[in-house]
């Protein structure tokens, strides 16, 4: 694999390019560059064809390897590893260990070892026992074990032995690929942990330095699923920025989770490269259709119809440690749907309109909201499949706007529209 | 020309058995019979996009009258231009009544003359559907067939009851006829009833045929009641309704069912198996059905059917479904593309036996697939053998077939 970095923007944003492939030798994939994300190695609700429906460029495949680790035993009886297994030989993909659309459960540490939430429970697995799993998948690219177990609230301790482990894991890791034949080629990304505690992390930094990686993933800012979602930036940025200036510029930054859209262009412009599809699976998830400008817009903003507004986060995050809030209606309220609408609500009832008005996607064009409300109040498995290929398509596309933004040097411009219009939902 | 949105043209006619093959004329598509029609029961066939169906060449498919009732309701289907429109499926639509769904989903209907008081499950509200109503909402719906609404009784009840409701069909058939507000565009179809008594149903497909109608369905049937009783009343009800006008067998789709049916002279089907046992992630075969969860296929990579031509078999093995089969409703999208392809595909195979004038044949090597020890349903071979085909005795068939 071959990463290229073709200019970097004021803003210290980056567009780049990942190529040559083993596999697939002919695919570039332009940076910054939206993974799509899997569960079992499918993209939640979308078969083959759905997915072709969405796009048909290159795209990478992340797959967690928690979703996969009960089938390995049949991938490697299979030997031709996961692409080909999962029906999906067309596209890339890169393996990481948690599920980065889920939350993983804090806390669970054994020696030499990290767990493994999958559906039968918890599944302890050590650095060689991951090798071995990797080696019957044959990815194209994969993340080397990590405890990237830390939140702003972790204690130093744990930050620290977090550092450990993921420095251990990345050695023995780097050192069995060496040896095996299936993985001596693929290119492993090694993982920066430290949480929010910036000695801690340029201190991996400087314990991983030498070993022979392809990439870094910036892990411990958050457990995955929800929790990325509530990430708040002055806390993450003075990590971020010494943390990104110690790392060498030829190599590509990759940062997992389902970040909102708002910090995924903080995270861009500070020089992240890789990003993950989780976020639009989440809106999916909850029956939210994305409807957040993703697009540069050229002169005067076009009118755009007044939506539903949506309180503030701030004002509806409650107390997690005393751990009320109960019922299912301030459950839901804990979510932040600024970015979306709920088409659940009973106002979709009768709208005849499309998710999004100008959207080209397979469901706008197609479907009004009302139906796509109808499948989703009477639970219809077509509602998600619809609601997944107009989340990924806005997903898709609001990547495409953020490499022309900083190709034009607009990612302000663009940063600026979504405050805007965050700020015009909240009123 | 027929007054009727329907026109129905026999292509071939078995000379063994009652089958034949027919294209049926409808305002959205031409449809081929016999036909197998899946269920989309509330505007959507579950886990799969119109765009696929289409490709799998599905030209008709089931609504459900009581479950679109409530949700979205008539008028907000009839202010978007029909189901049609709002699910976005440009062939062609056929509702029920309503009013199966409400005697076997509800405890408490109750069926008077005027008819079916039921509790709202949703509201717990009083609500009585009447032929008119039934009518409205499917006029509303917008399908291509629409099906009067008739006084179901479990086939396994016998007595006066059976014979009260058999009037009442046709009574209500009547008031559904007076009702129907868009006969220039919607088929309405009645309802053969009468229980499993020979008298009854004579009597009631007789009265039916007295209406000017499209084609006619084959009711309260496969309720429960023993499959030899089912054959039966099948086999009368056909011998009576008229061969060029389409008969529809209400609720069957099982492969073996189909087959023996078409045989006795039933032009569609249609049977929420299919697709419903594809969710739980069953496949069907030749053979029967492969339950993918089950670990002998963790290590099975061929397709789910070497000669399946469906998208699924294209690209998917049975390892891959075995690991996602109920846990990802991708497994759900996959193995429902199939189990349609599987359908149509049996369809397809049974119409081009009839207009090759091998149906004969086609029965016995699908018996002998399914039933690879000959351990035939005694329900099949006696079907069978009152329209001509002996299972057992074949020689003899084939000479007097050619
Ligand atoms: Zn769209
Ligand atoms: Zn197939």
């Amino acid at each position: 694999m071959k990463f290229t970095v073709s200019s970097v923007a004021k803003s210290t944003a980056r567009l780049g390019s990942l190529s040559e492939f083993t596999r697939i030798p002919e695919a570039v994939l332009e940076t910054p560059l939206l993974l799509l994300h899997t569960r079992g190695a499918s993209v939640p609700h979308l078969s083959y064809d759905l997915l072709q429906m969405v796009s048909t460029e290159s795209q990478i495949l992340q797959m967690p390897l928690v979703t996969l680790v009960d089938h390995t035993k049949n991938v490697k009886a299979f030997g031709k590893g996961i692409a080909e297994f999962a029906g999906l030989k067309e596209y890339l993909n890169y393996v990481s260990v948690q599920d980065s659309g889920t939350t993983t459960p804090e806390g669970y540490h054994e020696k030499n070892s990290v767990s493994l939430w999958t559906r039968g429970g918890r599944k302890l697995i050590d650095p060689q026992t991951y090798i071995t799993c990797i080696e019957a998948l044959k990815p194209d690219m994969f993340q080397a074990m990590v405890d990237g177990d830390t939140t702003s609230n972790s204690s130093v301790k744990r930050v620290r032995r977090s550092v450990d482990d993921t420095v251990k894991f990345a050695g023995i890791c780097a050192n069995l690929k060496e040896k095996s034949e299936v993985l001596k080629d693929t290119p492993m990304l090694a993982c920066i942990t430290g949480g929010y505690n910036i000695k801690e992390r340029l201190r991996c930094i400087t314990e991983l330095k030498g070993l022979d990686v392809a990439g870094y993933v910036l892990e411990g800012f958050h457990t995955n699923g929800e929790s990325a979602t509530n990430l708040i930036w002055e806390d993450l940025d003075p990590v971020l920025t010494e943390t990104i200036e110690s790392l060498p510029d030829n190599l590509p930054r990759a940062f997992h989770g389902p970040v909102t859209p708002i910090i995924l262009l903080k995270l861009v412009s500070k020089g992240i490269d890789i990003f993950d599809a989780t976020f639009p699976w989440l809106v999916a998830e909850r029956a939210g259709a994305l409807v957040f400008p993703n697009t540069l817009l050229k002169g005067n903003a076009p009118i755009t119809e007044t939506l539903p507004s949506v309180k503030s986060q701030a004002l509806i995050t409650p107390n997690e440690k005393d751990g009320s809030l109960e019922n299912e209606n301030s459950k839901d309220e804990l979510v932040d749907r600024v970015f979306e609408i709920n088409i659940k609500d009973k106002l979709y009832f009768n709208d005849t309109r499309p998710l999004v008005e100008d959207c080209s996607c397979y469901c706008c064009r197609k479907y009004s909201r009302s139906y796509i409300h109808h499948l989703s109040t009477t639970s219809e498995l077509q509602g998600p499949i619809l609601l997944m290929m107009h989340n990924l398509h806005h997903y898709i596309n609001f990547f495409r706007s953020i490499r022309l933004a900083i190709r034009e040097d607009q990612l302000q411009g663009l940063h600026s529209t979504l405050e805007q219009f965050v700020t015009s939902r909240r009123s | 020309m027929s007054r009727h949105p329907l026109t129905f043209q026999v292509l071939a006619q078995c000379k063994t058995t009652k089958a034949k093959c027919s294209l049926m004329t409808l305002p959205h598509h031409v449809v081929e019979t016999p036909v197998f029609m899946p269920v989309g029961t509330q505007g959507s066939l579950k886990g799969i996009i119109p765009e696929q169906l289409e490709q799998l060449n599905c030209q008709i498919m089931l609504g459900n009258t009581y479950h679109l009732g409530n949700r979205p309701g008539p008028d907000l289907l009839e202010s978007c231009g029909g189901l049609h429109n709002f699910m976005g499926w440009p062939r062609n639509l056929l509702t029920d009544s309503g009013g199966f769904q409400m005697v076997s989903l509800l405890d408490l209907a109750e069926i008077t003359e005027e008819g079916v008081k039921f509790k709202s499950p949703y509201d717990g509200s009083e609500c009585l559907l009447t032929p008119e109503r039934s009518i409205e909402i499917q006029n509303a719906i917008g399908a291509d067939i629409i099906m009067q609404l008739d006084d179901v009784v479990s086939s396994t009840v016998s007595g006066p009851r059976v014979e009260e409701a058999m009037h009442r069909t046709t009574r209500w058939l009547d008031r559904c006829l007076k009702a129907h507000k868009r006969p220039e565009s919607q088929n309405l179809f009645p309802i053969v009833q009468g229980g499993l008594d020979p008298k009854l149903r004579t009597e009631s497909a007789k009265q039916l045929m007295e209406r000017d109608v499209a084609g006619f369905a084959v009711g309260g049937l496969s309720g429960g009641e023993g499959k030899d009783q089912f054959w039966r009343m099948v086999h009368l009800s056909t011998d009576l309704l008229p061969n060029d006008k389409p008969r529809y067998l209400m609720g069957v789709g099982f492969a073996t069912d189909l087959v023996v049916c078409c045989a006795l002279g039933c032009d569609m089907f249609d049977c929420v198996f299919p697709t419903r046992t594809a969710r739980f992630g069953c496949a069907l075969v030749d053979s029967g059905q492969l339950n993918l969860k089950l670990k002998l296929f963790g290590q099975d990579f061929r397709p789910i059917d070497e000669n399946c031509d469906c998208s699924t078999c294209q690209r998917y093995t049975r390892a891959y479904l075995h690991t996602i089969a109920t846990i990802e409703t991708v497994a759900c999208n996959l193995i429902t593309v199939h189990n349609v392809a599987y359908q149509l595909r049996l369809m397809r195979n049974i119409r081009e036996s009839i207009m090759n004038g091998t149906f004969v044949e086609f029965i016995f090597n699908f018996m002998d697939t399914m039933y690879p020890k000959k351990d035939f349903p005694v329900w099949a071979m006696d079907a069978l053998k009152a329209v001509n085909v002996d299972l057992i005795n074949r020689t003899k068939q084939q000479n007097s077939d050619s």
